[in-house]
């Protein structure tokens, strides 16, 4: 009699475990990927499921270079994911999604992989592509010009040559645009902020950059963290960034 | 010993009842839910299953974007049925592929799945993020790599002959200025290297011979008289070697060769572990020396 209780007493509470359980964390997770991820932020349940639990993802899979604060390392071009700046996309939560997925010149047939920074102190500054390299003095003179962008002093002749090659022969606006404000869909950064993605805005991070080029990769996740985790993850960083 | 009673015999018929039915929610919940097997339900990453592949949610709003520029709240029903409809076919065409083995007869289907399985079998080594430890570890194995380009300024002068060079070149390290000793020497400047030329460009311009003899010069040096298609004589204006940089300054770069190494070393790993597991029968006469 007292073990058929005792039994009965652990077939509930299984149950009702079970059940907890399901509603607890089966239930949102599911809801979650059901859910359009731009629409999430506007769901306040779902959001706190999300964000709760995307930093846990967060921790394991992106702090190792964005830092436990996701405050960016610039000596890696790990770009800050707290700020409103966003170098691929305009940071909607699909497109954080995507690129914690597939990643960025991740080898995976799926991530951002449109443009490279050239190294235009090499003699092939970027295989497979037509760019010139350039000779020292036109160098700093490109350096002096971006520089000048975001409020750098330099000789006015050199920002000149520099706009020059900026526009024509170096071929920097076909990346980032003409007018040096970058390009979302190759993520190219705006040369026009002070934000700097590598190093800071100082000649000799600058020079480091146009001479030998950057191709800075953030892994694909997409066999490493579940759906659920990389959806959770993602709205993290959508927060992190508070929506901007 | 004495006979159950009914009540008893309720309870455990009822008990044994809850623990079937358990037993069979879980069963059905790992059969319809497990990697590999047939399911019903299109699991909530997915927006569909097609043959069992899934197409996935990411991909879809991704291909939404592509085809229609807007995202998953701001298309219409047609935008979605019609991207969803696209994604449906492609699958099936690429599964109808493989049941004819288009790979088997197609180059570009091969040089794609080629490609695709190396960048799979390096995509590992790019989300390894090495410790500062490894990478410096790494730069020190390799410093030569990471230097700057050597920048050098000449003027390449040639003149009418020997005499001529001997005498100019005499000049020259005698102080007498360069504009002055063209004119006297009627020497003609190539012109080839304009201006400070990085090492690799000078000596695509100036050729290798006088290339080789310019680089070893330091700013202000003057060559003896070469005879390379004409008496050269190559004035160095400036010579700046490679400077090595340091580890700080070049990191990130560090860090691209130390993926791209790896990445290298995994594609390799993964053709040897292809071969091992392979089994390959040669015909002996396929590579014999002389073919009939």
């Amino acid at each position: 009699m007292r073990l058929h209780r005792i039994l009965a007493g652990i077939a509930v509470a299984g149950l009702a475990l079970g059940s907890a359980w399901y509603v607890r964390e089966v239930a949102p997770a599911s809801a979650l990927l059901r859910a359009d991820p731009n629409a999430v932020p506007q769901n306040a349940d779902l959001m706190r499921f999300a964000v709760g639990r995307g930093e846990t993802a967060f921790r394991a899979a992106c702090a190792g270079c964005h830092g436990a604060e996701a405050a960016g390392d610039p000596h890696y071009g790990a770009p800050n994911l707290a700020d409103a700046d966003w170098l691929y996309g305009t940071g909607t939560p699909a497109e954080i999604e995507r690129t914690i997925t597939y990643g960025i010149r991740s080898h995976h047939p799926k991530a951002w992989n449109l443009a490279a920074m050239p190294a235009y102190a090499r003699p092939v500054p970027l295989q497979g592509q037509n760019f010139p390299p350039l000779t020292p003095p036109e160098i700093a003179d490109v350096v002096a010009y971006v520089a000048s962008l975001s409020g750098g002093q330099a000789d006015p002749t050199a920002i000149a040559d520099g706009a020059d090659l900026f526009t024509g022969k170096a071929g920097c606006f076909d990346c980032h645009a003409a007018d040096a404000r970058g390009d979302a869909g190759v993520g190219a950064p705006d040369l026009t902020d002070k934000a700097w993605l590598y190093g800071d805005s100082s000649r000799a991070a600058i020079m480091e950059t146009v001479a030998y080029g950057r191709q800075g990769v953030c892994p694909a996740q997409v066999g490493s963290l579940t759906p659920t985790e990389i959806r959770e993850a993602a709205l993290y960083v959508y927060a992190l960034g508070k929506g901007k | 010993m004495s006979d159950p009673t009914p009540a008893n015999v309720r309870r455990s018929l009822t008990l044994a009842g809850i623990g079937a039915v358990a037993g069979l929610a879980l069963a059905g919940i790992g059969l319809f839910t497990a990697k590999g097997t047939s399911t019903l339900a299109v699991p909530p990453e997915d927006v569909a299953l097609v043959n069992q592949q899934a197409i996935s949610r990411v991909d879809y709003i991704a291909m939404l974007q592509a085809m229609h520029g807007t995202d998953l709240a701001h298309a219409t029903v047609e935008q979605k049925q019609r991207v969803l409809d696209d994604m449906i076919r492609e699958e099936l065409l690429v599964q109808r592929g493989k049941e004819l083995d288009v790979a088997g007869v197609d180059p570009e289907v091969r040089a794609t799945m080629v490609t695709a399985v190396e960048q799979g079998a390096a995509m590992n080594a790019f989300t390894e993020q090495p410790s500062d430890q490894r990478l410096q570890v790494y730069f020190d194995s390799h410093r030569a790599a990471y230097a700057s380009e050597g920048e050098i300024a000449v003027r390449d002068l040639v003149f009418t002959d020997a005499n001529m060079a001997r005498d100019a070149v005499a000049a020259l390290r005698g102080g007498a200025a360069l504009e002055a000793v063209i004119a006297k020497f009627k020497a003609r400047d190539t012109g080839k290297v304009k201006g400070a030329e990085f090492y690799f460009a000078a000596k695509i311009h100036l050729g290798d011979a006088l290339y080789a003899a310019a680089q070893v010069l330091p700013s202000g040096g003057i060559s003896d008289p070469l005879e390379a298609d004409g008496m050269h004589v190559l004035v160095v204006t400036q010579n700046t070697p490679p400077t090595p940089f340091a580890f700080e300054t070049v990191r990130a770069r560090v860090l691209d060769d130390y993926r791209r190494e790896t990445a290298t070393k995994a594609q390799a790993a993964n053709g040897d572990f292809l071969r091992k597991r392979a089994n390959i029968l040669i015909a002996p006469d396929s590579i014999a020396k002389e073919s009939r």
